[in-house]
């Protein structure tokens, strides 16, 4: 195992920002010219042309710098982890070509979430949550399978404006890195790799006239890597140095505060007024954003700052006042955001 | 003979010996100054005294010692001592002995347990724990304690983050009221693999919660076999832990994060596990010359010189907080760098034949309107001549078409203005003559016509 470094770290991340930002390009171009590009309809954010080609460039990325890490022995992945992942960007890949239905999708999801289970790490405790540590075994493969359909499907939604998934997914990867780093550095490379990747697709996703989105490839792909590091956040048998700073479910919860609320709320509304909680609208909070006027980076530059200042808050207060009122903070701050920006 | 007398040497310079020892026998410390070797058939109690001289008296048992002890070997059972006395744990646990009266007695009212072999045994708050420590094909980080009532061992609940697949082999400290476990193996169920674990653990006796304290920076990568026999000594707030191959030893204090290295240097007696600390003094066995008994020697470690001195472990709570520091900047990086790059980017608008737009939303347009823009965009700087023919009217005065321009001009700014939030069409003196005027695009604008799918 070659020692990680702050000059091999640096170096995969340029490696990969490089590589991302040249296959955006050229996949655009390849989707471009053959005419498979992202239909505008009336829920359309975009209104010029723009292809779904962001995630399988991010994906392709990913590979050839997984790759590069693998052969000099710097990365090491769970190869159940891998295999669930990959399953994910494939069936990204056939929903961006051929639309698949939300059923057989929702199935794919539930048998790539059971493959990356495989990997061996699962909600396996509540860490104190309600005064529940350990949970039996079965009832925590279903509690995560669950977590992952969450999480999966949130970061689904949230793909809506230029930019939001992409820096909701930068925090996330930089957070968790220290946090996994720190307790193993077996799969340490892996975090530069992926905001690496990020970082080079948000230059195109943010191009007015070349738009590029991260289409279902993206979202699912890097969605199932969020959900796996999730698990290996609240799997009780890592011993995280986050332990001394906040409460591992809180943290989860805080690095995907906005994929989660948004979600939770537009399920809310939507079984509300009796629709399938899967209807396509335009009601999430980053659409209030742009029709009250804001451009599609100022609203997800925003949402960005707001989240992260959320997680900031409770990493500073939860020594002193505890996990539950960090939860109260927490609520409090959300309650304000809205009421100050969103409504 | 030259061995026997660089012996002697060391000895009058390191150490001093006890009588002979026959057979097997246990070390174990009483207080500051005095310590216990029990045999099978009586017990030494021995007095360290200033000159660092050992004083014994040998007192033989009143009564035999228990039927359970005669196949089980004096030096693998784990000893403790608390204000009520000395205990001593059967191999693997669950059986309990007392010195009592002049005597080794059983008091528990359980049987040999197995199942937490190399536990740590202790005392603390006058009551007897177990911790750790494997058996049954499976390695354990569970707590127990002798309960004296009954006789049996209660499992006791721990929280905070215990290592999971347990502590086999592992180096002990207790301290005040924490027992740090490090340097051990850890088995998940049905593995066959032995897997080191690196950090630094620590049980909070008051609150019974565990806490990773961090990686250790000086990690033994000594396989299973060699830390059976290594030496593992309590002294004071640290552990003094000595390989067999190894011709030297550390002593680690997890409460200072320090690891110190002494040599040993070849003439000094190496010490077993079979060892006690007082002080500054290491009190063991040593064989004697013809290796049928041995001799109860004493180093004193304050005449050796410290080798190397270490951090015990990293501490992640700093690196934490360090990287914490590095993503706060990297992010407030990203938010500036993109706040500055789209302050200065060029904003596409899309002219329709009767709209505008962008992505923030679609303005709607008079003819007028587009035909100023129709013709704005074709060139950089547009002369106010080429907008007035547009606007020209035969039956209307020069002036009319000159309000008429200047008011759809204006309007339309305005209208530009309160939806997208800056100006479209800018007013200027143009550079070649002074006396005209020119009408431009805004500089960080970039008209485009729409392009119909």
């Amino acid at each position: 195992m070659v020692e990680i470094t702050f000059i091999n770290t640096a170096l995969f991340l340029l490696l990969s920002v490089v590589t991302s930002f040249f296959l955006n390009r050229y996949i655009y171009n390849v989707f471009s010219n053959n005419k498979i590009l992202d239909p505008i309809t009336s829920r359309s954010s975009h209104k010029s042309v723009a292809t779904r080609s962001g995630g399988l460039s991010v994906f392709l990325s990913i590979c050839i710098c997984y790759a590069i890490a693998y052969s000099t022995a710097n990365l090491v992945v769970d190869p159940y982890a891998f295999l669930g992942v990959m399953f994910m960007a494939i069936t990204g890949i056939a929903d961006d070509f051929f639309n698949v239905r939300y059923r057989e999708k929702f199935f794919l999801q539930i048998f790539a979430g059971i493959i990356i289970l495989q990997a061996g790490y699962t909600i396996d405790s509540f860490h104190g949550i309600f005064g529940v540590y350990e949970i039996p075994s079965g009832l925590a493969q279903t509690i995560t399978l669950f977590v992952f359909l969450v999480i999966v499907n949130a970061l689904n939604l949230i793909d809506g404006l230029d930019g939001l998934a992409a820096l909701i997914l930068i925090k996330f990867f930089l957070f968790v890195a220290g946090v996994v780093i720190i307790n193993s550095q077996e799969m340490a490379l892996f975090f530069p790799i992926s905001v690496g990747a990020i970082l080079g697709f948000m230059a195109h996703n943010f191009n007015s006239s070349k738009k590029v989105f991260l289409g279902d490839t993206g979202s699912l792909f890097l969605g199932s890597i969020v959900a796996f590091f999730t698990f290996y956040i609240l799997d009780s048998s890592n011993d995280l140095v986050i332990d001394s700073f906040i409460s591992r479910p809180l943290f989860c919860i805080l690095i995907l505060i906005y994929p989660l609320t948004d979600t939770l709320r537009v399920i809310l509304l939507r079984s509300f007024k009796r629709q399938s909680p899967f209807v396509a609208d335009r009601i999430h909070l980053h659409h209030r954003l742009v029709d009250k006027g804001y451009r599609h980076w100022e609203a997800s530059l925003m949402i960005f700052i707001l989240s992260t200042l959320i997680l900031i808050a409770n990493l500073f207060a939860f020594q002193f006042i505890g996990l539950f009122f960090c939860v109260v903070l927490t609520m409090g701050l959300l309650v304000l955001y809205y009421y100050l920006i969103f409504k | 003979m030259i061995k026997k007398i660089l012996i002697l040497f060391t000895l009058s310079f390191f150490s001093y010996s006890q009588n002979d020892v026959i057979g097997e026998y246990l070390i174990v410390k009483n207080d500051s100054t005095s310590f216990y070797t029990f045999t099978k058939k009586g017990a030494y109690f021995s007095t360290l005294n200033g000159s660092g001289r050992i004083i014994y008296d040998y007192v033989p048992y009143k009564n035999p010692i228990p039927k359970s002890l005669d196949r089980v070997s004096l030096n693998s059972l784990s000893a403790t001592k608390s204000s009520k006395g000395i205990y001593f744990l059967y191999p693997g646990g669950g059986i309990v002995y007392k010195y009592l009266d002049g005597s080794i007695v059983r008091i528990d009212d359980s049987f040999a347990h197995r199942n937490q072999f190399s536990g740590f045994f202790f005392s603390y708050n006058q009551e007897l724990y177990l911790l750790g420590g494997y058996g049954y094909w499976a390695t354990k980080s569970y707590l127990t304690k002798f309960n004296f009532q009954s006789g049996s061992w209660d499992r006791i609940e721990t929280y905070g983050s215990p290592p999971k697949h347990g502590i086999n082999q592992g180096s002990f400290i207790k301290d005040g009221n924490s027992v740090f476990a490090f340097d051990f193996f850890s088995k998940k169920t049905a593995s066959a693999v032995n897997e080191k674990n690196s950090s630094l653990y620590e049980l909070n006796l008051s609150t019974m919660n565990w806490n990773k304290k961090g990686m250790l920076l000086d990690f033994s990568e000594k396989g299973i076999e060699e830390k059976i026999m290594a030496a593992k000594i309590p002294k004071g707030d640290g552990l003094i832990v000595k390989y067999q191959s190894d011709d030297f030893f550390k002593i680690f204090t997890p409460r200072n994060n320090l690891v110190s290295t002494y040599k040993l240097e070849d003439k000094i007696p190496k010490f077993g596990n079979n060892a006690i600390s007082i002080g500054s003094t290491v009190v063991f066995g040593s064989n004697s010359a013809d290796n049928t008994t041995k001799k109860i020697v004493t180093i004193d470690l304050g005449k050796l010189s410290v080798d190397k001195k270490q951090q015990m472990v990293m501490d992640q709570n700093q690196m934490f907080k360090r990287y914490l520091v590095f993503v706060f900047i990297f992010l407030v990086l990203l938010t500036v760098s993109l706040f500055t790059y789209f302050k200065n980017y060029v904003t596409i608008f899309y002219v329709s034949n009767n709209a505008i737009r962008n992505e923030k939303g679609t303005l709607l347009l008079t003819k007028d309107e587009i035909s100023v823009l129709n013709i704005l965009i074709k060139k950089k700087e547009t002369e106010n001549s080429v907008l007035l023919n547009l606007f020209d009217d035969k039956t209307k005065s020069t002036d009319s078409i000159i309000k008429r321009k200047n008011k759809i001009i204006k309007d339309f700014n305005f209208k530009f203005f309160s939806f997208f939030g800056k100006e479209l069409i800018l007013k200027k003196v143009s550079k070649r003559d002074s006396r005209q005027v020119v009408y431009s695009i805004e500089n960080r604008t970039k008209l485009l016509y729409e392009e119909m799918p």
